[in-house]
């Protein structure tokens, strides 16, 4: 590779990097992917497909709509380079799908378009494979060593890009989770001070009001604390189950 | 690149080789490599409160402390914005921004301080409170780590909590609001005491706190325990 193809790899990296950072969008993430295959590398088309909660690929990505359409051919097939890179976790190469034995349905579709030689990259981390990058050819032949590992790069970083996106989803809920458990904290101490100074009851007896209270009626501690604030139960109601 | 600095910032807070929990590493990490004086990790709840998760000494916790007091200050800022806040001289810039907490910290030995938000997404979870002996402002390559440092505490923090039951706060992230209770406490006997809202009702007691010269904290006490009865 030269210099300036060096220089694009690891701009190119830098720009899918960044866009890990902030308002991730996974669909323009892998398209910008398999853009940047193209241009990157000598290939003329590129695909991606990822694996769904089922372990079934659904086709996410392509450079162009032909490459498009025949990843989904592949996919709808059952039999591809892209489906056998998913299954073993091993780049599949075919240099000649003229006078290849393998994909009896999927070289014709690719043959008609006129793609001469595939390369499918997984995309894994771990022992987990989520998903495959398929590229196509015009000509026959193998990709040079230094081009098939850019294509591991791409692949890995969007692999990286896909399982941050993954925990991202899961964090922000688990963020919401903590914000609204400290509130809840905050709501139920107020509530034990309202209550002790309405019923003329110690911090401890109040909190066990609002507790005995929130078992009967089978509701949450931090929701009736807030009724008691905003007025929706009175402390009297609270009480009742004193005395 | 982003993933350098991350792993280079990681590898410094795992060399941090003192039995001590995972948030103080982070601290003291930051310590070393900002070469600032002291840095807490602050959680934030509403717009009004925070607990001190973790600091590298006591020095930052009583100026957390002293923001919750009065209400006012650079981590409040940072957290409602979800944008950081820096103040390179805090005493050049005293009664400008925030006119007790400027006073106080530069008298509690805080020449700069710098407040960045633990974010994931759009929530904030609370700040990265940094403080300085010296003046002046933070290099690039520092804000940049402050902001690494910031990232990786979120992530430890969430990863704390993930083991808490539903609507429950992990026991490591509770107790540091357990002296802060009484205040909230305060205002919920004050609001009905004065038949006031509970905002009107902690800004009355900060408000009593300072007119006294006493802590927040004991002003809170004396109305719990009926000792204070302040006056409509």
């Amino acid at each position: 590779v030269s210099a300036t193809g060096r220089r694009d790899l690891g701009t190119t990296l830098v720009e899918l990097a960044d866009t890990l950072v902030k308002d991730f969008d996974v669909v323009d993430f892998l398209h910008t992917l398999t853009q940047r295959c193209v241009e990157l590398v000598d290939v003329d088309a590129a695909g991606l497909a990822l694996a769904d909660h089922s372990g079934m690929l659904r086709v996410v990505a392509a450079s162009d709509e032909q490459a498009r359409l025949l990843e989904l051919f592949e996919v709808q097939n059952e039999e591809g380079p892209c489906l056998d890179a998913y299954r073993t976790g091993h780049i599949v190469v075919e240099e000649h799908l003229d006078t290849s034995e393998r994909w009896r349905r999927f070289k014709e579709e690719a043959l008609a378009d006129g793609f001469l030689s595939v390369h499918a990259v997984p995309m894994r981390l771990r022992e987990d494979v989520i998903g495959a990058l398929n590229l196509f050819r015009l000509k026959p032949g193998r990709l040079a060593d230094e081009e098939a590992a850019i294509c591991r790069a791409l692949a890995d970083v969007a692999t990286i890009g896909l399982l941050q996106e993954r925990a991202v989803r899961e964090a922000r809920v688990l963020a919401e989770q903590l914000q609204a458990a400290l509130n809840s904290r905050i709501v139920i101490e107020q509530a034990k001070g309202v209550l002790a100074e309405q019923s003329h009851v110690e911090m401890d007896v109040a909190f066990e009001l609002l507790r005995g209270f929130a078992r009967t009626n089978n509701r949450r501690l931090a929701d009736v604390a807030r009724d008691l604030l905003e007025a929706r139960i009175s402390a009297a109601q609270l009480s009742l189950g004193r005395r | 690149m982003v993933g350098e600095r991350h792993a280079r910032l990681v590898a410094r807070i795992a060399e941090i080789d003192d039995a001590t929990t995972l948030p103080e590493r982070i601290c003291r990490a930051a310590v070393d490599a900002l070469r600032v004086s002291g840095a807490a990790l602050i959680l934030m709840s509403g717009e009004e409160t925070g607990a001190v998760v973790a600091a590298s000494n006591h020095v930052v916790e009583s100026v957390e402390d002293l923001q919750f007091a009065l209400g006012e200050g650079p981590c409040l800022r940072a957290y409602r914005m979800g944008a950081p806040v820096l103040v390179p001289h805090v005493t050049h810039d005293a009664g400008w921004r925030w006119p007790m907490f400027d006073h106080q910290a530069a008298g509690a030995g805080a020449a700069a301080v710098f407040a960045f938000p633990l974010q994931i997404g759009a929530v904030n979870l609370g700040v990265l409170y940094l403080y300085r002996d010296r003046e002046g402002p933070l290099s690039q390559g520092q804000m940049a780590d402050a902001f690494v440092f910031a990232e990786i505490a979120s992530w430890v923090l969430l990863d704390i909590q993930a083991g808490a039951a539903p609507g429950e706060l992990d026991g490591r992230l509770e107790k540091p609001w357990g002296h802060r209770a009484v205040v909230h406490q305060a205002t919920g006997v004050l609001s009905a005491q004065l038949g006031i809202p509970l905002i009107e009702a902690l800004v009355r007691l900060r408000a009593s706190a300072f007119s006294r010269e006493r802590s927040i904290y004991d002003i809170a006490a004396d109305i719990v325990a009926g000792r204070l009865v302040l006056e409509l």
